[in-house]
Parts: structure tokens; sequence; C-alpha cells
């Protein structure tokens, strides 16, 4: 290539900053977006289809442009600025407006557009400079895309957050576009005022955006947010509300979200707790073989190791969760420390930070038991962790006579209003249990509506009898905390194995969500300001 | 989104100086720039999945994944400035190549799952070779298109590509064929691609004869691709994890 002039360099510079913005605001907004409703792959695909889109449109539109430096300064000035306001706007309009899938596509439609405008108009300003080729604008510009994502989101996005990060890109972005036009002082105003726009503009309005958020909200109930933590996998809220739940209203509830959906309630986690520990312990000791090591996949809050911790039998318990942030506040924080009663501090517990697939891989000890504990299968990250071939592996560290008990989303199908039929998440879980040849069983906790499989390698275990034994067949006693009914209907329709070729369990899930929300019958606060991500 | 789509494409808008064999290859050029970015977002899409499925943290595989595919086009693109054998062959050679790649990369990424060994370096991998080959197609396209006014509408249809590639992938091909058939669909899309510039531009591309059994072969391992997919799947979700599905 020849070494290019500086007013092609100057060109250069221009569309690289352009290209790298439109890249880190699309990354912004989708990653903002899927953060705050989980339901990450699909909506990374559409926001990049619409970037895609929108950039083929401001491609075709350039044409109608004129094609110098002043204009492209413009364009660049305008991402800079729409960069550092799309997070703001798309918090304050998440708030008002609740969960409108149009705003994110919106966001990156805008920057698309200006981004799309780019390349054209780059490679026809330089059409008569030395070193201005088609593949040398594009080289540059995949380059940048690539530098400005590590750089914004994966380095500054953790501890700075999406709007602060976005503001900051903008003020960098500004401040090169600057320096670019320097030279050329005159006939530059517009880009200019621009640049300086996004220095100044983008934080004030992000500051803004989540202090009003906040004041935006309109709980329905008395609601203080005691924790807001952004981790680097989620958002950890722990509120405490009064009115919740019907045993004792008045009488302040904890409850623990996970990117705005519930994770316990200290209403009802007992009964939780008691279903993924209790049940599979009193499995085992039916089986007359009684738990000595256990494993515990997620649960980061301890609570279910609480509950183990109460029985002398057993020695081991290792805990493996992904997010070092839970298990810092578990074993730390004075609220979390009252409810898992300091269970990971036990010199029983051994902790793993790990994301549980890699760990499962790898793993040789062997477990009598092992308590799958994730939350629901919302998204991809999840419902690989619930596919038959995680299970295959769950199925290779258990003791022949061992049990597992998965967590296996919510126990009612929304298509029954008797509150008699099974939700298709949890028989989906059980028949992916039984592919790997497991001998898998549907339990539910009434209080919470949670469904659990429960499932050992043991083909002769007889759960009907085990639950006859126990006495969690009917709705008395203990089957008011957890039950195995036997009269149960299921849900109508084929029930596919969860495999990570089609991860179909994630749609099952996400249809039982659209229906609940339908319904206003399930608890998602996702479009509160204070559950949405910083 | 207030432009008058129909007036550019329109006879007005068109290079006054296209001449008639352009305008006959045209549908071709703007078909391969589609098909460039669909099946382009579709891979990067596939390969964000696997390695989500690897290591969690969803956003941040893709932010990796999607970045580091850009890099590598912006590698391709500019390693055609330089390239030293002529347009049609370097074309059908990229095509061919990814029609290759496709054809294999599921069983082969789904192996690699299987063991103990890091797949994070293989997926890696294929992002690069991947992103390379895709890198290439669009200035390639564009020089064969040999007017410069061509530009916005080959980037148009490339975008575009990318929106319906985008939508598609996560909303219909994965829920309703799997992995591994997008795979062999995808590697059937870049052959039949190879085999449409064979035979519209078969009177300019030098060695006819072996760029033509090289489409064949690759058109072949496409089918067989995708339509042993399944039984394929089933095969290896039974040996390496045990899987047994329900009769």
């Amino acid at each position: 290539m020849t070494r290019p002039s500086p007013a092609a360099l100057r060109l250069y510079s221009l569309s690289v900053i352009g290209s790298g913005l439109g890249f880190v605001c699309q990354t912004l907004v989708s990653g903002f977006w899927s953060t705050a409703y989980s339901h990450d792959v699909l909506h990374f695909s559409v926001n990049l289809a619409f970037y895609f889109l929108s950039m083929g449109i401001g491609s075709l539109v350039s044409g109608r442009l004129p094609a110098r430096v002043e204009m492209l300064g413009s364009i660049v000035g305008v991402q800079a600025l729409w960069t550092g306001l799309s997070v703001p706007l798309l918090r304050t309009g998440t708030v008002l407006l609740g969960e409108a899938t149009l705003l994110p596509i919106l966001a990156v439609s805008v920057s698309g557009l200006l981004a799309g405008a780019i390349v054209p108009l780059t490679v026809r300003a330089g059409a008569r400079m030395r070193g201005v080729s088609l593949q040398g604008v594009l080289f540059f510009d995949y380059l940048a895309a690539v530098i400005f994502t590590l750089l914004f989101t994966l380095v500054l996005l953790v501890p700075l957050g999406y709007g602060a990060t976005g503001a900051l890109t903008a003020g960098l972005a500004g401040i090169a576009l600057a320096a670019t036009l320097w030279p050329l002082r005159q006939g530059n105003a517009l880009p200019a005022t621009l640049a300086a726009a996004a220095v100044l503009l983008p934080w004030g309005v992000h500051k803004v955006s989540l202090s009003a958020g906040t004041a935006l909200n309109k709980p329905g109930e008395s609601m203080h947010v005691l924790i807001n933590k952004q981790s680097h996998y989620q958002k950890i809220v722990m509120t405490e509300e009064t009115g919740r739940g019907s045993f004792f209203p008045g009488i302040p509830v904890h409850v623990l979200y996970l990117d705005g959906f519930v994770q316990f309630s200290s209403i009802d986690e007992q009964t939780y707790h008691a279903c993924i520990a209790n049940i599979p312990e009193a499995a085992a000791e039916y089986n007359q073989q009684p738990a000595r090591e256990v494993l515990i996949l997620g649960g980061g809050d301890g609570l279910a190791a609480r509950n183990l911790l109460t029985m002398p039998k057993i020695s081991r318990i290792t805990l493996v969760e992904l997010d070092p942030a839970m298990i810092g506040l578990a074993r730390n924080h004075p609220l979390f420390r009252r409810y898992n009663l300091d269970s990971l501090r036990s010199p029983r517990v051994k902790i793993v930070v790990a994301d549980a697939f890699q760990w499962v891989r790898r793993a040789d000890e062997r477990f009598d038991l092992i308590l799958v504990d994730f939350p629901h299968p919302k998204n991809i990250s999840l419902a690989r962790l619930y596919t038959a071939e995680f299970f295959s592996h769950v199925a290779r560290l258990l003791r022949p006579r061992g049990f597992a008990a998965i967590q296996a989303g919510p126990s009612l199908s929304l298509d029954d209003p008797s509150l008699r039929t099974l939700s298709p998440v949890p028989l989906t879980v059980r028949e992916t249990a039984r592919a790997v040849g497991l001998n898998a069983h549907v339990y539910v906790s009434p209080r919470d509506e949670e469904a659990f499989v429960l499932a050992t390698p043991d083909s002769k275990f007889d759960m009907s009898a085990f639950a006859r034994q126990l006495g969690i067949t009917g709705m008395s006693g203990m089957g008011l905390v957890c039950t195995y009914d036997e009269s149960w209907r299921m849900p109508a329709g084929k029930v596919q194995v969860n495999t990570l070729n089609t991860l179909s369990l994630a749609g099952v899930m996400l249809e039982w969500y659209r229906k609940a929300g339908q319904q206003a019958f399930f608890n998602y606060r996702g479009v509160q300001a204070a559950f949405l991500p910083d | 989104m207030g432009i008058p789509a129909r007036k550019l494409s329109s006879p007005h808008a068109r290079p006054r100086r296209a001449s008639r064999r352009l305008r006959s290859t045209a549908p071709i050029i703007l078909l391969a720039a589609f098909t460039a970015a669909f099946s382009g977002i579709a891979y990067e899409l596939m390969l964000a999945s696997y390695a989500t499925f690897l290591m969690g943290a969803t956003v941040f595989q893709y932010s990796l994944v999607v970045s580091l595919m850009m890099a590598s086009m912006g590698a391709g693109a500019l390693v055609t400035g330089r390239l030293r054998i002529s347009l049609l062959p370097a074309l059908l050679g990229v095509e061919i190549a990814l029609a290759a790649i496709a054809a294999v990369a599921l069983p082969v990424l789904y192996a690699a799952f299987a063991s103990r060994l890091p797949s994070q370096p293989l997926i890696l991998l294929l992002v690069v070779a991947m992103g390379g080959l895709i890198g290439m197609e669009i200035p390639l396209l564009n020089r064969l298109s040999t007017s410069r006014d061509w530009l916005p509408r080959i980037l148009f249809f490339d975008y575009l590509g990318g929106f319906v590639g985008g939508i598609l992938f996560p909303v219909v091909l994965v829920p309703a064929l799997g992995l591994f058939r997008v795979a062999g669909l995808l590697s059937l899309i870049n052959a039949g691609v190879a085999v449409l510039i064979v035979a519209v531009f078969r009177h300019r591309i030098p060695r006819l004869e072996s760029w033509a059994t090289a489409c064949a072969l690759v058109t072949v391992v496409a089918i067989a691709a995708f339509a042993g997919a399944e039984p394929l799947r089933m095969w290896m979700e039974g040996r390496l994890f045990g899987i047994r599905y329900p009769p």
C-alpha cells in the first residue's frame, strides 16, 4: 500500500472513530438489554440484525450526502453523542414504558444508520487521495470495532457499568474528533460543537438518569433496596418488602433478586430449600446409603448448604458457584449470614468459584448427593446447565445409589385454571435426565410453586414407595412442604429432550414467562430502575 | 425509513456506463453479497453459542467472538489487495473453503466439547479462519462489479443479509433445525454460491474444469453434511454422552 497523505490519514481517523463508536453503542445497548431481561442470545442477535439493516440503509443514503470531511466529522459527532446518551435514554424509557423491545432496536438502528454511511463516504471522499482504498478502509474499520469493543465492553464495563462506559466512550471520541479536525479549523463548526457536546453532555445525563430512574419507580408496596450490586455476571438486589406473601402481612420480608428475578424470599425459602436439600438426603437414607459427600452446583447464597450442615453424617460439601460477588455477600453480609447461619464459613464446606459446566467436565470425585440449584433456564447460558450433556456429567459424578435433586422451574401449567397440571418445564427436565439413564421423578413445593427432579442412577429405587413412607403423597403434613403426587395431569404436547443442539428448554421457559406475564402472575421486577444493570 | 427505495433501484439511479454484461451479472453479485453476510452472521452466532456453552458469561463471549470475527474480516479484506491470483478463482476459493469448514465445524466442535481438552482455542481458530474468509468476499465482489458506484448497493445487500441472518438464526433456524443442521444448511448455501459463480462467469474463469470439479465435490460434501446432520448428531450424543431418546 502507498503511504497515505495527511488528508487520507484524517479520513481514516474519522472512519475508525465512527465505526468503533457504532460497535460500542451496539454492544452496550445489547449488553444492557440482555442483562436486564436475561434473554441473551435473542436480544444479541436481533439487535445485531437491526444494526446491520440500518447500516445498509445508511450506506444507501450516504450516496445523497456530500463526501466531505465536514460531513464525516458531523456524523461522527452525532454518533459520539448518541453512544453516550443511548444507555441513559434506554434506562429512562424502560422505567417509564416497561419492557418495550422497540427501545433497544431504535437505539441500535440510529447508531447503525450513522455508522453505515461512514465506509462509503470515506471511500468517496478519498477517491482521489493516495492510500485510500476500500479494503484499507474496511480493514481499519473492522480493527477499530475490535479494539473499541474489547477496550470498552470488556475492560471498562465491569468496574464502570453500561451508562458510565458509554459516557466515557463518548467523551474520548469527542476529544479524538476535535483533535482530528483541529488542523482544519475553518468550516467545521458543526463537528466541533458536536464534539464538545459529546464530551460535556452524556456524563450528566447518565447521572441524572440513574437517580431519576429510582424516583420514577412506582412500587405497588413498600420496598427498600438493601443491597444493590452489579457483578461481573448479574445484578444482585436484596430488598426489604412489606405486604408480600399471605401468611404474616406487615412483617418485613427479605427478597433476593438476580437480574430482576426472585431468587429467594425469606417468607418461603425454607420450603424451597427443604425440597432441594432434605428430600434427596431423605431418599439416600431410605436407599440405605446415607449421604456423606455432597456437591452443590449453584446455590451461592448458602441456604441449601445450611440445611445440609444440620445433618452430622454429612462430612464434606463442595459448593461450585460462578459469581464471586455472590459468595462474598453470602459470607460477609449480615443479612445473608442471618439466613444462611454462616454456612459458607463452615470448615465442612469447600467453595469453588467456577462455571459449573466447566467444573463438571473436569471433575473426577464421586458424590452421594448432588444438588443442582440454578436460576430458571431462561437463556442459553442457563439452559445449557439443564441439558442431557450436563446431566450425563452429573450422572457420572454420582455414586451408584446416590441422588441428584435438580431445581426444575415453575411447577404449574398456566393453561389449567384448576392448578392440577404440571408445567412443561419440569417435565422436560425429567425427560432430559431420563435420556441419560437416570431414574427421574418430578416433585413440587406447593408453597413456592417450584418443581424439582429427583434423579438417581439406581434403577431399582421406587419413588412412590419412598414418597409414601415419607408421607409426601398428599397435601397434608410433610406434603405441605414438598409433594409427590402421581395424580397430577401432564401438559399436552410432546416433550423434547433438552440438548445443546437446540436448547429447546429455553424456549419452553420463555413461553411460560410470556403466559405468566399476561396473567400478571409472577414476580418480576426487571423494569424497575433498581433492578436494571448500571 | 424515509428512503425512497424504488427510486434507488430505478434506472435513473443506475450508473449510466453500466455495461450489458454487468447488468446480467448484477443479481449474482448482490446475491453473493447477501449470502456472505447471512452466513457470516450465522457462523458468528453459532461460534458465540458454542463459546457460551463452554464458559457461560454470554455478554463476554458474544463481545469476544463478534469483535474477533470483525478483526479477522478486516484482515481478510486487507489481504484481497495483495492477492496474486485473479479475482474469480479467489472468490471461488473463498466460497469452497467456507462450505468445507461449515460442513465439518459442528461435529468437530461437539467432539472437542465432549473431551476434556480446552476447546476455547479451537473456537477462536474457527472464528479467525471463517472471519478472514468472509472478510474477503465484499472487496472481491466489489471488484467483480467493476464500478465504484455499486459499492453502496453491494453494502446494502451485505447488511440486509446480516439482518435476515441475525433474525432467522435464533428465532427460526436453531429452534427448527438445531445447530448441526444449520451448519449443514450454511455449508449448502456457500456451495450453492460457488456453483452459481461457476455457471454465470464460466467464460471468464481460468482452468474452468478443475474449479467446476472442486465445486461439485464441495456440493456433495455439503449435501452430505446437511442430510446426515441428524443421524450424525444422535450417534455422537449417544457415543459421547450416553444420550438415548425415548421411542
